[in-house]
């Protein structure tokens, strides 16, 4: 595929239409977009029908930008030591959290600095009782370890089945084009089988699911200890909502908080999903997104700056969602304009994978946590988003007021306390949806 | 320009992760052959139009994760599916053991009336095969469905399995089919369809007049 801007679809590629030029679109038949309700089989009606594929040089204007964007710069080891007294603590955690948030970290202190985000050390630790940790987790390591390499013949067979055998599938295809993966018989590889593996032993509820090779990977990649890797991904698994193949549950919620921030910031794409009905509230489109955290759609650099923008828990747990938000907002208004169907939607997402720009998505997803930081009111469907496992998103005092938005199956009234705007004559019945029409007064400020 | 294709088809590929359902839709589609694809997560999928019984058909293949624990979502894949390849590895027969899963999720999620053929794929792999031809075909005949052994490796039966398949779904829905060549009852197919644009979104309809 040529250069960024540039989307082709394999088979127009195989019919050898001319590669367009960056930015410029091209046609592309895509007559199934006339059916809304698709019909048995679909009988294509008409080749005028053509829908634009193109992905324009997105921009964004500084007046969308988050004001203290530009004060970071990248977390370099001078910057980083900096951030520690003479005992190696870490002094003021949230500003360290907030300049990773704004700069990122510099590729050479990554390793030293991951496991903190990762929350394998605490910020308080001095540079000693790290060392001391370090050891003791290592036995501990080593023993977790043991106990899998000493089950009986048939704890073995049943774990072999429900995790070594998918372990050993998906290893051996997991970022091998990194260098630090590469080759055949490479010892890291060997790592981070066994560090899965043990993950698996450490914690039989979650056991192995396919993603989390991709999660890991990365950290072993920069963390390079074995045991040190493990621990941060203990901690990853733990911190982090997003977790690879999530159960019904923590999928849907995190769904309904996107469809939530998208109804508040992004109206046109959310009336878009909601005419396409149950599917396209699904969002397939966005399932890998969270699923491994962004890793398939950026290249690594761009990847990893996210993941690290996420690990900052800088006033949410939740700013991967921002994330998507801010794809949605960059590269969804063709979605919009030719009203892709559900099908289309995860075609035209699933083609830019790779292709798109991390660094603004990231300037987009910042400025977007901003905005909704300063509505004065908030539906109570996104209360649990300002909760925060550490310091508050409000910990400054201000608290937003919150609307109940009446979607409270099994409660009579808001057990957020959010008061109904508009008195309605009925109360909120079981199981109600959500008003379809959203109303006005969350828009962000232009 | 000439119409590109008359029906579209979804057809859906299960089985074990690591079976190679990417590898039998990325030689059918692009005629390329990875040995190292990454896994899938999700699900995505790919277009290819060929032509059956003169018939032009563009199929749309979604290519699964082999270890889907959203349910919400597996259920989607099979509610719109046409057509399914179930996938074993002739090399595992752990893989060949699970069919017997995929076809229950398939009777619990996919539309009745759903085509189904089975795959024992990377039959290149002779040395390490663990399940014999004869235990396919058999699991095949069980069950009544067609059986290939492919392999995406030595594109072996590629085109003719995904053929048939869309054979099976062109047969099971002939009589909606018929008169497709003749242009006076394209367009009455035409008029109808913008009848059906009319009609509200929604499960419980897209249940009866829907089965994609």
């Amino acid at each position: 595929m040529q250069g960024r801007g540039v989307l082709l679809l394999s088979e127009e590629r195989e019919e050898g239409l001319h590669p367009a030029k960056s930015a410029a679109g091209f046609e592309s038949e895509a007559a199934e977009t006339l059916i809304p309700n698709c019909p048995p089989v679909q009988q294509v009606a008409d080749e005028k029908t053509c829908m634009q594929f193109s992905i324009r040089r997105p921009k964004l204007p500084s007046s969308e930008t988050h004001p203290e964007e530009s004060m970071y710069r990248r977390l370099d080891v001078a910057a980083w030591l900096r951030h520690l007294n003479a005992l190696g603590q870490v002094e003021e955690e949230y500003k360290l959290r907030k300049a990773i948030f704004f700069g990122g970290i510099d590729v050479s202190i990554r390793g030293e600095v991951w496991p903190f985000l990762l929350r394998y050390y605490s910020h308080e630790s001095t540079s000693e009782e790290r060392e001391a940790l370090r050891m003791q987790k290592r036995k501990e390591y080593a023993e977790i370890q043991q106990k899998r390499l000493s089950m009986t013949p048939e704890e073995h067979r049943a774990f072999w089945r429900n995790v070594q055998f998918t372990v050993d599938k998906d290893v051996v295809r997991t970022d091998r084009s990194n260098q630090f993966f590469r080759g055949e018989g490479n010892p890291n590889v060997e790592s981070m089988r066994r560090i899965l593996l043990n993950y698996a032993v450490y914690n039989p509820a979650i056991g192995y699911s396919q993603g989390m090779s991709d999660l890991v990977a990365p950290i072993l990649a920069e963390v390079l200890d074995e045991s040190d890797t493990f621990w941060c991904f203990v901690g990853l698994m733990q911190n982090t909502i997003f977790v690879s193949s999530p159960r019904d549950e923590d999928m849907e919620k995190q769904l309904l908080y996107l469809r939530e921030l998208l109804r508040l910031t992004h109206l046109r794409f959310y009336q878009h999903l909601v005419s396409l009905g149950e599917d396209g509230l699904q969002m397939l489109f966005c399932h890998r997104w969270l699923l491994l955290c962004f890793k398939r759609e950026f290249p690594e650099a761009e990847a990893l700056r996210i993941w690290e923008a996420c690990w900052a828990h800088y006033q949410t747990d939740y700013f991967h969602l921002f994330i998507c938000v801010a794809i949605v907002a960059i590269y969804g208004d063709d979605v919009i304009e030719q009203q892709l169907a559900t099908d289309q939607m995860l075609l035209h997402f699933g083609n830019l994978a790779m292709h798109m720009n991390g660094e603004l998505v990231l300037r987009k997803a910042r400025s977007l946590l901003y905005q909704f930081r300063l509505l004065p009111r908030i539906p109570c469907s996104l209360h649990d988003l300002c909760k925060l496992c550490g310091t508050g998103m409000w910990d400054s005092g201000y608290m937003p007021a919150v609307e109940c938005t009446g979607q409270h199956p099994g409660s009579e009234s808001c057990p957020y306390g959010g008061t109904v705007e508009t008195p309605s004559p009925k109360p909120p019945r079981e199981g109600r949806k959500g008003p379809k029409t959203p109303r006005e007064g969350f828009g962000f400020r232009r | 320009m000439a119409k590109q294709y008359d029906v579209l088809f979804r057809l859906l590929l299960i089985g074990d992760s690591g079976v190679g359902k990417t590898c039998l839709l990325c030689r059918f589609t692009d005629n390329e052959f990875h040995s190292s694809h990454i896994s899938t997560i999700g699900v995505d999928f790919k277009m290819k139009t060929i032509e059956v019984d003169g018939i032009k058909v563009r199929i749309q293949i979604w290519d699964t994760a082999g270890q889907e624990r959203y349910q919400t979502i597996t259920k989607q894949y099979y509610r719109r599916a046409q057509g399914i390849f179930l996938v074993y590895d002739i090399s595992s027969e752990r893989s060949y053991q699970h069919i017997m899963k995929w076809v229950s999720d398939v009777d619990e999620y996919a539309p009745e009336g759903v085509q189904k053929i089975l795959i024992g794929n990377k039959a290149d792999e002779e040395q390490k095969r663990q399940v014999g031809r004869e235990q396919g075909q058999q699991l095949a005949k069980e069950y009544g469905m067609d059986f290939y052994e492919t392999s995406a490796c030595t594109n072996l039966n590629i085109k003719e399995s995904f053929t048939r398949l869309t054979e099976l779904v062109l047969q099971a829905h002939r009589k909606e089919l018929e008169g497709l060549r003749t242009p006076a009852s394209n367009e009455l197919a035409l008029a109808e369809m913008e009848e059906d644009e009319g009609k509200p979104e929604g499960p419980e309809n897209s249940s009866k007049t829907c089965w994609c």
